[in-house]
């Protein structure tokens, strides 16, 4: 069941809130919506759940609208960030929740419960002695997803669900998350501000900025093709830097994974780095489908697999990722045109 | 001839001035224990002396003849009633604390109140002043409605401290519960009062009972409120206490003030274990 959101608008507090939200959520896919903290994604997702109500505009959930619906009504389901399993109930009393709310007959719900739990991996043996603050971060999580997809909603949110647990579990549960969503093929809402968890997990990203859509597509156009400013240092690992380009100063944003370097070595073979400096361009050009501009190698990190060096740019400094060990010194750093953006200051 | 401390300090080895700071340590611990013990235990030791002292004249450092004459005496007397009024009226204020606060305090906690500070503020304005002078004001209140002296104007009165303590812990029970834990209900389906009941009650019971003990001894021990509104017709158990001593009846007077204490010791206890310490912090916030 897709989600049509239409011209919506939440006042929230005096600053914060969004305005005039107009997307289309596919059906069974996986929409992340992505931001830096207070751009509004969260009151999005609390005004689709319904603990917000809408000031202007349309929430559609399928044909059916649901702007004026109680959370109660809506027919979603939530996982919160703190997990929100209730303490006091165990976990197949957890689970079991929603469906004793539909008066779902004891036997049936036994059965449907522990089917949820081994869907998402749970041990189900003890689940009717042992209660949530038993089980670590990632398997407490997990009980909730299980809570909230038994009832089987037509829509599943999901507010910032990893930010809580430690690299490694967030890591595996991208992949739980969204094998468990796509078996599921329910349609999924996704918010969080980690960029890189909304990429890697998305069939489809909108990124928001001061309480609008500043881009929505797939990951990968919105990686490659950002149409703002914004978009393009929001995202991957980037790099501003101000730039002459045609003689006039620009803003150039690249990602430390795109560029190559290259130092620049003398006749004899070594590195330049004693001798004097002799830029050849003052600006950045264009060569064969690159961008090529003049750099001096500062520093260097070892990182495991590969080298970060610490560029300097026309008194700017970057971070380029390279696998060659290089020395410090003049160097040329080229990145294919298509994967760095010029926006004009 | 011995050097002074700081001396001695400085200029003793090392494992020496370890073992002088370890035992200067103790010494100071030990101090500090035994004053304590002293200061809590000496005034209850005390009464519990002079509950069994039939007989006990200065300049004697002991009681002269012991007995439970007063003990029988005070199971006889009138002091049994005073003791059954004292623990109904607790009972009768906790329950309406109860009834009162559960569903104010959880409003006042989950919902944006304008001036809600200022709210609870004016509950706990009748404590910030001397009992004395705001208890006679009631009075004469009371005096108009025909409230002294009977039962009604005694509960009352009770509820006008208890109501403090219950709103105020309560309010930082229901604080304490997070939201997502009503949401997740809600989401799947259940309304507002199913949630109340299935979700935020369970949680906040251990809150609920710390709250109640806490007004179940308050009521228990209160005195200028009694004395004023139920004397003479209706004694509770520390203004017979009071009576007693006034009247120089020493041994009444600790074998009443013993019985008080031993509810007030295992509520306590009680209390300690359902006691949160961010329940009490909502007096400085809110």
């Amino acid at each position: 069941m897709g989600i049509y959101i239409e011209g919506l608008t939440k006042a929230y507090g005096k600053k914060r809130g969004i305005t005039d939200i107009n997307i289309h959520l596919p059906e069974g896919g996986l929409t992340a919506i992505v931001g830096p903290s207070g751009c509004g994604k969260t009151t999005l997702l609390r005004t689709l759940a319904g603990f917000h109500t809408a000031d202007e505009g349309r929430i559609l959930f399928g044909s059916r609208d649901v702007t004026r619906i109680s959370p109660q009504g809506r027919k979603a389901a939530m996982v919160f960030q703190h997990y929100a399993l209730w303490p006091h109930m165990t976990v197949a009393d957890n689970v079991g929740y929603g469906l004793k709310l539909q008066k779902v007959p004891a036997k049936e719900r036994e059965r449907r419960v522990r089917e949820v739990l081994e869907r998402v991996e749970i041990d189900t043996s003890d689940i009717g002695t042992r209660y949530p603050q038993h089980y670590s971060g990632g398997q407490q999580q997990r009980i909730a997803l299980a809570r909230a997809l038994v009832v089987q909603p037509e829509v599943l949110l999901l507010d910032e669900p990893l930010s809580n647990l430690d690299a490694k579990v967030r890591q595996r549960l991208r992949i739980g998350i969204r094998s468990i969503q796509q078996s599921f093929g329910i349609t999924a809402v996704y918010v969080t501000h980690d960029q890189e968890e909304a990429l890697s997990m998305a069939d489809y990203v909108i990124l928001m900025n001061d309480g609008k859509v500043e881009q929505a597509g797939t990951p990968e156009e919105i990686y490659r093709k950002p149409s703002t400013y914004f978009t393009a240092q929001f995202l991957g690992e980037s790099h501003t830097l101000t730039l002459k380009y045609q003689g006039k100063l620009q803003r150039l944003v690249l990602r430390s994974g795109d560029a190559l370097v290259t130092p620049v070595v003398d006749e004899r073979g070594t590195n330049a780095e004693t001798q004097e400096r002799s830029i050849a361009h003052e600006e950045v050009i264009e060569e064969d489908g690159s961008w090529v501009m003049e750099g001096e190698i500062r520093h260097h990190l070892f990182m495991g697999s590969y080298y970060r060096y610490m560029v300097d740019i026309q008194g700017q400094s970057m971070f380029v990722d390279d696998d060659r060990p290089l020395k410090p010194g003049s160097c040329k750093v080229t990145i294919p045109t298509e994967k760095a953006y010029w926006f004009d200051i | 001839m011995s050097k002074p401390l700081e001396v001695a300090l400085l200029t003793a080895p090392m494992s020496e001035r370890g073992a002088w700071f370890s035992t200067l340590r103790l010494t100071r611990r030990f101090t500090i224990y035994a004053i304590s013990i002293f200061m809590i235990f000496g005034p209850l030791s005390s009464l519990l002396l002079w509950s069994v002292a039939e007989k006990w004249f200065w300049p004697n450092p002991f009681p002269t003849q012991w007995g439970f004459k007063y003990w029988q005496q005070a199971f006889e007397g009138k002091m049994l009633s005073s003791l059954g009024l004292s623990f109904g009226i607790a009972i009768v204020v906790s329950i309406i604390c109860l009834v009162i606060t559960v569903p104010l305090a959880y409003v006042i906690a989950r919902n944006r109140i304008p001036l809600k500070h200022i709210v609870l503020l004016i509950f706990l304005l009748p404590q910030a002043f001397p009992q004395l002078p705001v208890f006679s004001n009631v009075m004469v209140l009371m005096y108009r409605w025909d409230l002294v002296g009977t039962l009604t104007g005694l509960i009352l009165i009770h509820l006008v401290g208890a109501l403090v303590f219950s709103l105020w812990t309560l309010v930082s029970v229901f604080q304490s519960i997070a939201e997502p834990l009503e949401e997740a209900s809600y989401m799947l389906g259940g309304s507002r009062i199913y949630t109340f009941f299935h979700v935020v009650l369970p949680i906040a019971l251990p809150g609920i009972i710390a709250s109640t003990l806490l007004v179940f001894l308050y009521s228990l021990d209160e005195f200028t409120g009694s004395l004023l509104i139920g004397a003479p017709y209706h004694i509770t158990m520390p203004v017979f206490m009071y009576n007693a001593a006034g009247g120089y009846e020493m041994q009444v007077a600790s074998v009443t003030s013993v019985l008080l204490m031993i509810p007030g010791i295992l509520l306590l206890f009680l209390l300690q274990k359902y006691m949160r310490s961010e329940y009490l912090a909502a007096f400085g916030r809110v």
